[in-house]
């Protein structure tokens, strides 16, 4: 009740008002689950949310009485006038409306709420009727009440105009109405075909007769009333609800379609055959498996927009708890991912943003305007698409990450030792260590223990990295780097003795042959490369899988710089053979635990390559 | 926009900037105006919403003044169609 009444009133609720709402789903919320787990008893906060909701009824039953009086529809009061008498309200007529229509035309009613600032923003109601009159003739027009205060605080460049309604009549479809639009927020505008009243009434009777109860009816007509008001957008869309193993299963038989056309595009005895057609059709077909395998990619893409609308309440409530006004900008909300990562993401999101807000964000107000910022933080939320990943990033224009403390905090803890030389991107990685807090205070909403290391390992288990930046002063930026989807990897393919791996590019740096100066030997058995600046362990691949084989010298083989959880390291493997898109197969239970190996992959002939699993190599 | 007598001529095509600068004339005028009467051309439509909001201002200020499509609560616009005033709901 207390929802109906601030949506059909003009008073705003406060924001204790929306925490209570809030608060309200979070407890409707957990009611359901102690009902579906058959718990005995009520959820925490059950009871202090319906005193607050009694609260507001009280205060919303006080109101709705009151405006009987002013919500009267005779101008001559509201205006204290005793010469001006306004007639009755003439309510447009859409029933009459339809008498004026000509033989393909149809109504359509457009109702415009437009901002108060759509002058200065170079719009104007009538700019609409006059762009409407393209594609459309203009029947009717009403008009809230302008509400002014006076005359000397009227500014004419502020709209107080709150709603237009236009009908107009057109041959066109609603899409092209709705381009008169295109340049108005969403919330501005809402077009809706309007039904004749008679049609209404026929689809009322034929399914009353089938239900002949006076109460259906009545459903009927309203179901059909929301119809004609639903936006055009739920109108020209359908949707199709898949069960999503189906999905899986087809996304299967794609990567075995996938398998079956690199075997055939690379099978010997058909490359043989020096046909023109073959070759064709080869050629042709492999175009086609590269269109499906796209195309069934993207049913499982869904845009990220959810759960960044779920930051929102997020970024909310841990302002609230830490008494930061903050305010939480989302950016490329398009942008799609596949869903199971969706699913992945939401937690590691809201973890980094409560960190955004609780640790990034000066303490208070009176810091930031002493650093000349705004009082208000800023937190952005971002996804966009990036050399075949996708990146999901939150950037906070807080104090920045102070590198000095960070490295302090990791010796006290162990993590470092004190001869450890670190680049400033691996001293920012160290908050991501487990148990690692840098605050000085432990806030209800982070840095109780559970530190950014879940984040990253959440990350990891979909395939993914999380990278930070940080300026001291200027804020930090923690950047999540995903792959498109988690059924197909783009892999390195390297060669060690006569078999083949696959390395996640996701981690691979550069690759390099060494010459013989820079590879150092410490203790007669580690080895190190010189890589620049930097001094990179060896690992071999045959050694670290329990190969055997021939160990040749660094400086005859190739190396691959990979960067891991720990560090940089040279990956010691015969011949880098070539970049692949593969797909990704289990390996079954019982090679599960096989340490240093993440999955398998049959390639072009047939032959299965592992994939590497980077972080357990060193 | 011209003043004939205590009848206010106001043209439908003003702009916002002619709106603007019809508040800073009225403001001090109000009271010797009786009446305001729009002027329009055959194909005369308005350009800006602002000039039907002022004039409900100067209504508010003043309710005795005169202003036909307003008071009337109903407005040909031609072209644009019927003009329907609706008091807040």
């Amino acid at each position: 009740m207390s929802l109906i009444f601030f949506r059909s009133s003009d008073e705003a609720p406060t924001s204790q008002h929306v925490d209570v709402f809030l608060e309200g789903v979070t407890v409707i919320k957990a009611t359901l689950l102690y009902e579906v787990e058959e718990k005995a008893g009520i959820p925490e906060g059950y009871a202090i949310c319906l005193e607050n909701i009694r609260q507001i009824l009280l205060h919303v039953e006080g109101k709705a009485e009151a405006p009987v009086a002013t919500a009267s529809k005779d101008l001559a009061q509201e205006f204290d006038n005793d010469v001006f008498e306004a007639p009755a309200v003439p309510a447009v007529d859409e029933a009459a409306l339809f008498k004026t229509l000509g033989e393909n035309e149809k109504l359509f009613k457009i109702v415009l709420t437009l901002d108060v600032d759509i002058y200065l923003r170079g719009f104007d109601h009538f700019l609409f009727f006059k762009n409407l009159l393209h594609v459309s003739r203009i029947v009717a027009s009403s008009w809230s009440v302008p509400a002014c205060e006076s005359l000397e605080a009227f500014e004419a460049d502020r709209n107080v105009i709150k709603e237009v309604v236009i009908y107009c009549a057109s041959e066109k479809m609603v899409e092209d109405i709705a381009d008169v639009f295109a340049f108005l927020e969403e919330e501005e505008f809402a077009i809706s075909l309007v039904m004749p009243a008679q049609k209404k009434d026929v689809v009322a009777e034929t399914l009353a007769q089938t239900k002949p109860s006076l109460e259906e009816k009545t459903e009927v007509k309203e179901s059909v009333k929301e119809e004609k008001n639903k936006p055009i957008a739920a109108q020209t869309k359908s949707f199709l609800k898949i069960d999503s193993l189906k999905l899986d299963e087809l996304f299967d038989s794609i990567g075995e379609l996938v398998i079956a056309q690199n075997y055939l595009g690379e099978n010997d005895k058909i490359k043989a055959i020096r046909d023109a057609e073959v070759t064709k059709t080869i050629e042709n077909l492999s175009k086609i498996t590269k269109l499906i395998q796209n195309r069934v990619m993207s049913l499982r893409m869904i845009p990220i927009r959810d759960t960044f609308e779920k930051m929102k309440r997020v970024a909310r409530d841990s302002s609230k708890k830490v008494n930061k006004p903050i305010r939480l900008v989302l950016e490329g909300e398009e942008t799609e991912i596949d869903k199971t990562m969706v699913e992945a993401l939401s937690d590691p999101l809201i973890h980094i943003i409560r960190n955004s807000i609780d640790h990034g964000i000066e303490a208070s107000p009176a810091d930031r305007i002493k650093a000349g910022k705004e009082e208000e933080g800023v937190v952005t939320l971002s996804a966009y698409h990036r050399g075949g990943n996708i990146i999901i990033e939150v950037r906070d224009d807080g104090r920045g990450i102070n590198k000095q403390k960070v490295y302090q905090k990791a010796l006290e803890r162990g993590i470092i030792n004190a001869n450890d030389e670190l680049s400033d991107a691996q001293i920012y990685n160290l908050i991501m260590q487990p148990g690692f807090s840098t605050a000085d205070v432990i806030s209800d909403i982070s840095g109780r223990g559970v530190g950014l290391d879940v984040v990253r390992n959440a990350i990891e288990g979909v395939r993914g990295k999380v990278d930070v930046v940080s300026s001291e002063g200027l804020g930090s930026t923690f950047s999540i780097v995903l792959p498109l989807t988690l059924a197909i990897i783009d892999g390195m393919i390297v060669r060690l003795g006569d078999k083949i791996f696959i390395i996640p590019t996701l981690s691979i740096l550069e690759s390099f042959r060494p010459s013989q100066e820079n590879v150092h030997i410490a203790g007669g058995k580690e080895e190190f490369v010189q890589l620049r600046t930097e001094l990179l362990p060896i690992v071999r691949l045959n050694k670290t899988l329990e190969l055997g084989g021939e160990m040749p010298h660094p400086w005859e083989s190739t190396l691959v710089c990979i960067e891991n959880q720990k560090g940089k390291f040279a990956l010691l493997v015969d011949e880098l053979v070539g970049r692949q898109q593969v797909v990704i197969k289990t390996l079954g239970e019982f090679f599960a635990q096989t340490e240093g190996v993440s999955g398998g992959a049959v390639m072009g002939n047939g032959e299965v390559a592992l994939i590497l699993n980077v972080e357990e190599l060193y | 926009m011209c003043i004939d007598g205590d009848v206010l001529e106001l043209d439908i095509e003003m702009d916002l900037e002619e709106v603007k600068a019809l508040k800073e004339f009225v403001k001090d005028r109000l009271e010797y105006i009786e009446e305001i009467s729009i002027l329009r051309s055959k194909e005369g439509v308005p350009v800006t919403s602002s000039l039907f909001s002022l004039l409900f201002c100067m209504k508010k200020a003043k309710p005795s003044l005169k202003i036909p499509c307003i008071d009337e609560m109903s407005y040909d616009l031609e072209s644009f169609g019927m003009m329907v005033w609706r008091a807040h709901e």
